[in-house]
């Protein structure tokens, strides 16, 4: 395990502060996209176009792959705070990536 | 598998929930007994140093554990590998456009346990109500 720089206090004190919430890890289903997307619009600054239609895609095409982080403190608004997708992607550890990496990806 | 994407609200950064989310992707690779995931990362905070070091020289200090970088130190410290730039990753001032490949492998993945999983034994493969292989063989059509 490398050894890293631990985190600014700043963020450290920002951490204290979302203790007290009640978050739960659950898979992406269709009905999130619409908050998933206003998370990314939000981090990503993509006002301009959705991408509704891209998460209930990646929910539809691998479920498995796909969780949200919903806070749940207040149970009559649960709300949608983190995200995250995997797709399966045919690769040996122990082979160099020869391709570029949008062909590996698939162009994400 | 492939780490297409994380996301975490800003208010809710630095308070474990990137963490939960990861630890969801590496409980379904151990689960699906899947060798590793490959990802992209993003580093957020080379564009504060850029005018000074190369991007292969910042990724090297955040390896080392001397410099920060809000992104790759966290990926690093969960158990990814760093393991070579990308140019043009994502387009992103605070990155500059770099990214780095980064790995994280199963290391409870057994190739064994796949090959099993794959190749299912005879019967297993018929429908209906037929008892598990007793020796016999099927009969003819």
């Amino acid at each position: 395990m490398f050894a890293v720089k631990s985190e600014p206090e700043g963020k450290q004190r920002a951490a204290q502060n979302t203790n007290a919430r009640q978050i739960v890890i659950q898979p992406t289903t269709a009905r999130h996209a619409e908050q998933m997307n206003r998370l990314s619009t939000l981090v990503y600054s993509h006002a301009g176009y959705s991408r509704v239609a891209e998460f209930k895609s990646q929910a539809k095409l691998y479920p498995e792959g796909q969780f949200v982080a919903i806070d749940t403190t207040d149970p009559h608004h649960p709300r949608v705070v983190g995200y995250t997708s995997c797709m399966r992607l045919q690769f040996n550890p122990a082979e160099p990536l020869l391709e570029s990496w949008s062909d590996t990806t698939g162009y994400g | 598998m492939y780490g297409v994407e994380s996301c975490v609200h800003p208010d809710y950064r630095g308070s474990g929930v990137g963490g939960r989310l990861m630890d969801a992707r590496f409980a379904l690779l151990r689960r699906l007994n899947l060798r590793g995931m490959i990802a992209g990362s993003m580093i957020m905070d080379y564009h504060e140093v850029a005018h000074l070091i190369a991007p292969d020289q910042y990724v090297h200090e955040v390896i080392a554990g001397t410099r920060f970088d809000t992104n790759l130190s966290k990926q690093i410290h969960k158990g990814f590998r760093p393991l070579n730039l990308i140019p043009n990753y994502e387009h992103d001032p605070r990155s500059l456009n770099w990214g780095v490949a980064i790995l994280w492998e199963n290391p409870d993945y057994t190739p064994e346990a796949r090959k099993t999983a794959l190749i299912l034994p005879f019967p297993m493969v018929m429908s209906g109500n037929r008892p598990p292989n007793n020796g016999e063989r099927p009969a003819a059509r």
